[in-house]
């Protein structure tokens, strides 16, 4: 009985902390990767400067959302921290070699 | 304007219908045919789809979609409230049915 | 997360929107009242009755009071009252302070006849309560712009997870179960929410577009290089505007404006010309720019380009630039619906109320949901239920009470009161605080149907007090056709009878509940006589 009770309180800290965990990638990882995958696509989109600019700013939010709802339907942690710093150097580089 | 919204009306309503769940409303424990179902789809879709067309057609790009788009919003706010409160109104089916003295699906 | 894709979409709908909830629904509430701010605006300055005057004395007026006002401005801008969005001729200046910062901004409202500034009591008027809605109040932009850039992008996250969660809402499209606890609020949550769907998503996704520059800077940075003049570029290569020219050395005088508008005019049809925008007045270089009006959801329109110092045509710009540019002069268009003739503005102020609806009943739902286990608890409901609870109340009807407060402080503060303008924000705010500790102090149920009687009295009272203060009574504006006084009358009438209609099923509710367990200690009474 007291071994239940201890362990689902651990089990509860550890999904606290997990949320905590999450809600800091979504944010803090998400937005790194919307700013890298922004600048690549002013880089690499075909078009005009100006034009590719803006077209990188009017995706950027949707961008954002995208990366948020997957860091939160992703079921393992791991999975999660490889998939997003992973694109994220992909990404930056990409920008390099294209510089 | 009023056009789309007769139309986008009566294409929701018939899309409606299709389910049991609002086609129960109106008459108790009835079901459509297959056939009957299909039929109400296809002309549902279409009228919606006449609506956007003709908006576009009257008021350009860019004025006839957000005109369509509010016409949406209003047509399934009325028949949210009809369902709601007075399901018998929705498509005056209870005014036909007593007009007609007959009651409207057959099975 | 937890189990499966659906619960950890409805665990952060739940959440983003809970968080920024109260927020989001002073930026619906306020940002809505917008849709009629100009209204709004010539409500609560009742002295000056908007009248037609010809275009030419207007532009003259403006050109006379800018030039004693801000000859050595960068840039001025004339809005004549052609245009719907002033009822009144405006006037702004913007001017240099430090190179490379932003321009600072001057403003006035002119009298044409006189071309003084207008003679009207000092009031932040519709303008004001429809700034709130993306500058908040009390705090500096720097501040505002993140707080309510955040918040959005939390509601966009809720709106996408939102959909995710409630799929079904798709096949349920009409239905509305009333009358049902918990599944009403629901039912009502997603109706509104799916049949506003387009509006809603819309609305949050170019609200946060407005917020690019501060939200995500860099890109332009990145590509451009930092600071106002570099951003300036980007725009004027983006909207193509190559006419454009440096600050000469020299000086020259302006010509009559009044001769550029009637050009425009000549060319567009009367009535056509929307701003009259100046660009180094006095300078040799001096141009001015003509807009057309908006017609469509696509915000930048036709501009003739003079020089402003002969008259010449320098360029016809057209409304549409790079594609890009013209697909978010469309969306953001959209947003602020400065196209819209007053039907399509009533429906948009209608999706804005489902939008505050949704917001509304959203947080009501949380409560709900939580309700019966949280009274179970012995010691009571925890400080966060609580807290939820005080904080809806605070906001869903306490809001109303403030913004009322608003509306009564226009009339009733004293007119030549210092700062009255900053008074009436104070009133507001202060109001609403009052509102938001009220729930503390007494049980939840009993906020709530004080709060919503005291929305229903104010609004009710704010016809009276408005024809006793001005002498424009409701059936006065009605026989006169004045419908900007008569709508503000009837939707303020209408509000009332919506909180008390509120007021009074809550109270209805309570005494139900008070009466029930009598009910039934009666029936056991009788079932076991008659054992």
């Amino acid at each position: 009985m007291a071994t239940n009770k201890k362990s689902s309180e651990e089990d509860l800290t550890r999904y606290r902390w997990e949320v905590f965990g999450r809600c800091l990638i979504a944010v803090v990882g998400g937005y790194a990767f919307t700013i890298a995958l922004r600048i690549f696509l002013t880089q690499a989109l075909p078009i005009a400067k100006s034009s590719a600019v803006m077209t990188a700013n009017l995706l950027s939010f949707a961008i954002y959302t995208i990366a948020i709802i997957w860091v939160f339907s992703v079921k393992a942690f791991r999975q999660l921290w490889w998939g997003l710093a992973g694109s994220t150097i992909f990404l930056v580089f990409v920008l390099l070699f294209l510089e | 304007m009023l056009f789309s919204a007769i139309v986008v009306y009566v294409g929701f309503a018939l899309l409606a219908l299709n389910k049991n769940r609002h086609l129960q409303q109106i008459w108790p424990s009835r079901e459509l045919h297959e056939d009957v179902k299909l039929a109400l789809d296809t002309i549902g879709w279409l009228l919606l789809a006449v609506a956007v067309v003709y908006q576009v057609y009257i008021s350009g790009f860019g004025n006839g979609l957000v005109e369509y788009t509010a016409v949406l919003s209003i047509s399934g706010l009325i028949l949210v409230f009809q369902f709601s409160y007075w399901p018998r109104s929705v498509l005056a089916i209870g005014l036909l049915e007593r007009v007609t003295e007959k009651s409207l699906p057959t099975k | 997360m937890k189990n499966g894709f659906r619960q950890s979409m409805a665990w952060l709908h739940t959440w983003t929107g809970l968080v920024v909830g109260w927020v989001l629904f002073f930026v619906f509430v306020t940002g809505n009242l917008g849709r009629f701010d100009t209204e709004i605006d010539q409500w609560m300055k009742p002295e000056v009755i908007p009248q037609p005057v010809p275009i030419a004395q207007e532009i003259g007026a403006a050109q006379q009071r800018l030039t004693q006002q801000a000859a050595g401005a960068e840039r001025w801008t004339i809005y004549p009252t052609t245009n719907r969005d002033t009822p009144y001729l405006r006037i702004t200046w913007d001017t240099e302070v430090k190179p490379g910062q932003a321009l600072k901004r001057g403003e006035e409202f002119i009298d044409s006849s006189t071309a003084t500034p207008l003679d009207t009591r000092a009031t932040g008027g519709g303008q004001l309560l429809y700034k709130m809605h993306y500058a908040l109040a009390y705090m500096p932009r720097s501040v505002s712009n993140w707080v309510i850039g955040i918040c959005s992008m939390f509601m966009l996250v809720a709106i996408i997870s939102g959909v995710i969660t409630h799929k079904k809402i798709f096949t349920d499209f009409f239905t509305f179960r009333p009358n049902k606890g918990q599944r009403s609020w629901l039912d009502l949550h997603a109706v509104l929410a799916v049949l506003t769907l387009p509006f809603f998503f819309m609305i949050t996704y170019t609200g946060l577009l407005f917020f690019l520059s501060t939200l995500v800077p860099g890109i332009v940075g990145a590509n451009y290089g930092f600071g106002e003049k570099n951003r300036q570029q980007f725009n004027d290569e983006l909207a193509a505007r190559e006419y454009k020219l440096d600050r000469a050395e020299s000086s020259a005088p302006l010509i009559s404006l009044s001769q550029l508008t009637a050009e425009a005019e000549r060319r567009w049809g009367e009535g056509q010309v929307r701003t009259v925008e100046i660009h180094y007045p006095g300078n040799q270089h001096a141009q001015a720019v003509v807009t057309r009006q908006i017609v469509s959801p696509l915000r930048s329109t036709e501009e003739l380009v003079f020089n402003a110092t002969n008259g010449e045509l320098i360029a016809e710009q057209s409304a549409t630039t790079a594609a890009p540019r013209t697909f978010y002069e469309t969306v953001q268009g959209l947003h602020e619906s400065l196209f819209a003739g007053w039907w399509l503005r009533w429906l948009y102020f209608l999706s804005g109320l489902a939008g505050v609806a949704i917001i509304g009943s959203g947080l009501i739902l949380w409560i709900v949901k939580r309700r019966p286990k949280q009274l179970k608890q012995a010691e009571g409901p925890d400080f966060g239920h609580r807290l939820v609870e005080g904080l809806n109340v605070g906001t869903i009807a306490g809001l109303h009470i403030a913004i009322a407060a608003y509306f009564f402080a226009n009339r009733l503060l004293p007119v030549d009161l210092a700062e009255r303008n900053e008074w009436e924000v104070h009133v507001m705010f202060s109001v609403w605080l009052i509102a938001l500790l009220h729930p503390v102090v007494r049980p939840i149920n009993r906020a709530w149907i004080e709060q919503l009687w005291v929305a229903a009295a104010a609004f009710l009272l704010l016809p009276v007090v408005n024809a006793v203060t001005t002498g424009r009574d409701l059936i006065q504006s009605l026989q006169q056709g004045d419908w900007v006084f008569a709508g503000f009358d009837l939707v303020s009438i209408a509000t009332a009878i919506l909180f008390a209609v509120a007021a009074l099923k809550l109270q209805q509710r309570e005494q139900q509940q008070a009466s029930a367990p009598a009910k039934t200690r009666v029936n056991r009474v009788v079932q076991e006589a008659s054992a």
